[in-house]
């Protein structure tokens, strides 16, 4: 068992490094020179030949590479292109500039990396763990609704919302929600953060990529279950019907749920990505998109850093759960 | 204690209720017969078809060119609403701009792309998780080790990537959207693959001496030819939403080419005095993925598919 | 002696719908278990044995439905009953073991659990109770370790092990009918001889009702006290073990057991003779017309009634009691 989980660590790590180095030089070799960007206008070739050195571009992408992973490892994420310390977002010439009396102009202190994203995880988390809350709870009561009520009108009815759900455009139904609420109705503030309660729409809009995923895995694996050989011996025996369902039924369909559990983890985090990005919702998403329109690659780096690194803990986790779950597999 | 003489066989008499009905002998019917007995699957094939004539005659029905600006006619709303007309149905962007025209326009394209990207992740993806599930060992731990590194973050980050650093043409968007998700669509048919495999057809096949892969591919490729139907048309429906979110952020193809998800971003700005020219397009894409869903299932329900398996959806 | 009728099932009639039709399984069955005493139903393969035994236990689903007939249980018909009374039975009252023990327990929980379970639904047990009762329950049907064995899954348990344990739930509330299906058809030959002496011993000491199950006539005659046979879902004789067995009327029971002694001899002879009741029932008339030697012109007009070919004998044949069995020319 523990050779298992540390084969898979050690894979896992891997696996991020490659994801790292891939983003690493993607944003490195593809055209828009970060070097020029932080320049602005102008500025003289001399400039940005120092702006470039200073930031390491010059030297190859490996030895980039290794010294970004050297810092990596003492904790250091970098620092940003674009947001200062005290929390907004200027230009970057300001660093490359000493005070003079003709420029007049302050150096602002680079935001840390690592510090912008520790602040926003809690915020991701939430909007992420509630979505989480509810696609769980809508989905299986709907499912073990459509279940016992098989072939009715119910049935129907859940199938129904299920391909409506998966028919929207989330982020169109976040803007829609905003746009009833917020604008016409003026019943709830919904974008921005004043409170946990302004996760609530965002994570609903979110829940709803997976919820019909979920329905419908439900539903298929809990009507396979129900008609199972080992259901009937356990009504043979006089074993309450409630007890079957919540006790027998729902721990066998466990199983094909933590399986893609971890790619839905990943659709989640996709997904909060943009309802962060239309609800205002100052999570990491928010952080991912605005920098990489601003071509603020250490923050791009750290943060497809952490979502790698993230996802293949998770989906190491879901494999030992796995083990845990059903006796039947023997890990090897 | 005694025989009963032979029970007439029409009318059973009903005297239990066990639940449901009294059982009724079930006629043997075709694929075709089921399918176009399917209420719902006829629903979504008529929806299909109208957009299928929107997309395809699209330059002949719409009321105006979808370039053209019109400045004294800016930000009007639809016809239904207080200040529209008729001339422009569904209203007017920034530019004047004839909203109906352009979402006409838009969806061509954005159905266009996804076509394509949904071609190419289906010709790749299916080649690919077939030789997979088939050859197994080195190219199968191959094929996981290279998914699980690109599923290891999500598309988006993917996506936004490479669109934001080169200018996102039509091809671009293909690219991205494409190499994006064509490992879960590889493992889709790894799996279907792996579960024909084990059916006694394929060993019988290879008993007789069938050729290699070639062989085999012709008779799993036939047999799980309706599950990937199934994917594909729901497959369409999300790529078209993928071409939105992108849209949405800037990341598609920029204006004034109109796409739907460019549209919507672009009405973004202009939520609270023209909430059309953001919402609408999103309708649009609501019953594209509702006809397209309804015809999965049905196609699903008709060729004994059971549900329809590797539904994914985007954000 | 007459004993008390525990079970008493009146014209059973049990149906699916397939694709190709609808399928008579179970059409017009009548029996009678009595306590203390073993009940035999024997029959090939697809004559609907099981589909007694789950229409019994009411637990037919669809495709499947009882359509009509009655189920009297010490009195109370069954098929009359809401189904929170029928749980109530089920497992306390009446309980059944399946064959293919394995896939009738749930894969994912020990042993100790389920037997437990099926023992504190029934009574007020507390755990620590169930659990001694869960222990002696499982030594009782010949589990060594059993304190041991609580803790395993279904699945670390060997075949004959798994019937026992299925055994050892379905007497664990003590039930007054027990239906055992085909309880050794998986098993190999010294285990069956094992779970049948533990069966035989069960039976000394308890006074339960049995209706045993079972297309092995050997199992049969060793441990059943009187016989009904079934065929293409109707009964076709019935009567006391050795009557049957011994002067067997009706011309399908003959050639079952023409050649008893050697078990493969009469697998053999069974390929060749008795095809399994699997197709639909076209005909009006009797169910054994197409294989009958000695059939007759109305055998095929005309569905024989049981008729008494003996003391508690009966026959459903055209061939009167004591006629000779001409065969047909």
């Amino acid at each position: 068992m523990l050779e298992y989980a540390l084969k898979r660590l050690i894979w896992g790590l891997a696996v991020v490094i490659v994801v790292a180095f891939a983003v690493f030089c993607l944003i490195r070799v593809i055209p828009g020179d970060p070097a020029r960007l932080i320049a602005a206008g102008g500025a003289t070739p001399e400039m940005i030949q120092s702006i470039r050195q200073s930031l390491g571009l010059d030297k190859p992408i490996l030895v980039q590479f290794a010294g970004y992973l050297s810092q990596v490892v003492r904790g250091n994420l970098g620092t940003s292109i674009f947001r200062s310390a005290g929390g907004s977002a200027h230009t970057g010439m300001h660093e490359f500039l000493t005070p003079t009396e003709e420029t007049g102009v302050q150096q602002y202190a680079k935001a840390e990396v690592l510090g912008l994203i520790i602040e926003r995880v809690p915020y991701t988390l939430l909007l992420t763990g509630l979505a989480m809350v509810f696609v769980v709870v809508i989905s299986f009561s709907l499912g073990i609704l459509a279940v016992l009520k098989k072939d009715t009108i119910w049935d129907k009815l859940v199938l129904f919302i299920a391909i409506c759900a998966q028919s929207l455009p989330n982020f169109w139904l976040g803007i829609v929600f905003i746009l009833l609420l917020s604008v016409k109705l003026k019943l709830l503030p919904t974008m921005g953060y004043q409170g946990p309660a302004y996760a609530i729409i965002p994570a609903f809009v979110l829940s709803l990529s997976l919820i019909p995923l979920w329905l419908r895995i439900i539903r298929l694996s809990l009507a396979d279950v129900l008609s199972a050989n080992f259901i009937t011996g356990l009504r043979a025996r006089g074993i309450p019907d409630r007890l079957i369902l919540f006790k027998h039924a729902l721990r066998s369909i466990a199983i094909p749920l933590v399986t893609v559990f971890g790619v839905h983890l990943g659709y989640l985090l996709g997904g909060a990505i943009i309802v962060e990005f239309v609800f205002n919702y100052p999570g990491l998403g928010l952080l991912t998109i605005i920098s990489m329109l601003q071509r603020d690659f250490p923050i791009v780096q750290g943060v497809v850093l952490l979502f790698a690194s993230v996802f293949v803990l998770i989906n190491i986790a879901v494999d030992i759960i796995y083990g845990f779950i059903d006796p039947r597999v023997s890990l090897e | 204690m005694r025989g009963q003489a032979a029970p007439n066989p029409q009318e059973p008499r009903v005297e239990m209720q066990q639940g449901g009905s009294t059982p009724e002998p079930m006629a043997k019917s075709t694929f075709w017969e089921r399918i176009l007995r399917d209420k719902s699957a006829m629903t979504g094939t008529v929806i299909l078809a109208v957009y299928a004539f929107v997309i395809l005659f699209a330059p002949l029905i719409a009321p105006h060119d979808p370039y053209a600006i019109d400045v004294d006619n800016i930000f009007r709303p639809p016809f239904f609403m207080r200040g529209g007309t008729m001339t422009y149905p569904l209203g007017t962007d920034e530019l004047g701009r004839d909203l109906l025209s352009r979402l006409m326009f838009g969806m061509r394209l954005s159905v266009f792309m996804s076509t394509c990207v949904v071609a190419l992740i289906v010709a790749f993806g299916t080649v690919v998780g077939l030789l997979a599930a088939y050859y197994g060992k080195l190219v199968n731990v191959l094929l996981m080790r290279v998914t699980d590194i690109q599923l290891s973050f999500p598309v988006v980050v993917l996506a936004i990537c490479v669109l934001v650093y080169t200018t996102p043409t039509v091809p671009a968007v293909i690219t991205v959207l494409a190499i994006g998700n064509w490992p879960v669509y590889a493992r889709v048919a790894r799996s279907l693959g792996l579960t024909e495999k084990a059916k006694d057809y394929v060993k019988a096949a290879q008993a007789l001496g069938a050729s290699g892969a070639r062989v085999i591919f012709k008779y799993i490729l036939r047999n799980i030819a309706a599950s990937l139907l199934i994917v594909c048309i729901l497959d369409l429906g999300a790529m078209v939403i993928w071409e939105a979110v992108l849209g949405f952020i800037g990341l598609s193809v920029l204006p004034p080419t109109p796409t739907l998800g460019n549209i919507m971003g672009a009405g973004w700005d202009y939520m609270v005095n023209a909430w059309w020219i953001a919402t609408l397009p999103g309708i649009i894409v609501f019953f594209l993925l509702f006809g397209l869903s309804l015809l999965g299932e049905g196609i699903a329900g008709a060729s004994g598919v059971r549900g329809s398996m590797q539904v994914k959806t985007v954000v | 002696m007459s004993s008390e009728t525990i079970l008493d099932v009146r014209n059973l009639k049990t149906y699916y719908a397939t694709d190709a039709g609808m399928r008579k399984v179970v059409d017009g069955f009548s029996f009678q278990v009595k306590k203390g005493r073993v009940l035999g139903l024997a029959g090939p393969g697809g004559s609907g044995k099981t589909t007694v035994a789950l229409s019994v236990m009411r637990l037919i689903a669809p495709p499947g439905k009882i359509i009509s007939g009655e189920i009297f249980f010490k009195g109370r018909d069954l098929l009359k009953l809401p189904e929170r009374e029928l749980a109530k039975l089920r497992g306390l009252e009446i309980s059944i073991v399946f064959q293919d023990a394995s896939s009738y327990m749930d894969p994912l929980y020990v042993i100790g659990d389920q037997l437990m379970e099926t023992i504190q639904a029934h009574s007020g047990a507390t755990k620590e109770e169930a659990r001694k009762r869960g222990i002696e329950l499982l030594t009782r049907v010949g589990i060594p370790d059993a304190v041991d064995r609580m803790k395993n899954f279904p699945h670390q348990f060997s075949g004959g092990m798994q019937q026992r344990a299925l055994i050892a739930m379905a007497i664990a509330n003590n039930p007054t009918l027990l239906i055992l299906d085909d309880p050794t058809r998986s098993l190999d030959v010294t285990i069956q001889a094992q779970v049948i002496q533990m069966l035989v011993h069960l039976r000394e000491q308890t006074e339960v009702a049995i209706l045993l199950i079972s297309s092995n006539v050997a199992l049969m005659s060793q441990f059943a006290d009187d016989i009904v046979i079934i065929f293409g879902g109707r009964c076709i004789e019935m009567g006391p073990k050795n009557t049957v067995l011994g002067s067997p009327h009706h011309p399908y029971t003959r050639s079952l057991l023409e050649a008893i002694p050697v078990l493969e001899g009469e697998r053999l002879n069974r390929l060749k003779v008795l095809p399994e009741s699997r197709g639909l029932w076209e005909g009006n008339g009797c169910v054994w017309y197409s294989s009958c030697q000695y059939r007759m012109g109305r055998c095929a007009l005309e569905v024989p009634q049981l008729a008494e070919v003996g003391e508690g004998h009966y026959s459903a044949c055209f061939l009167g009691a004591h006629e000779p069995h001409k065969i047909a020319t």
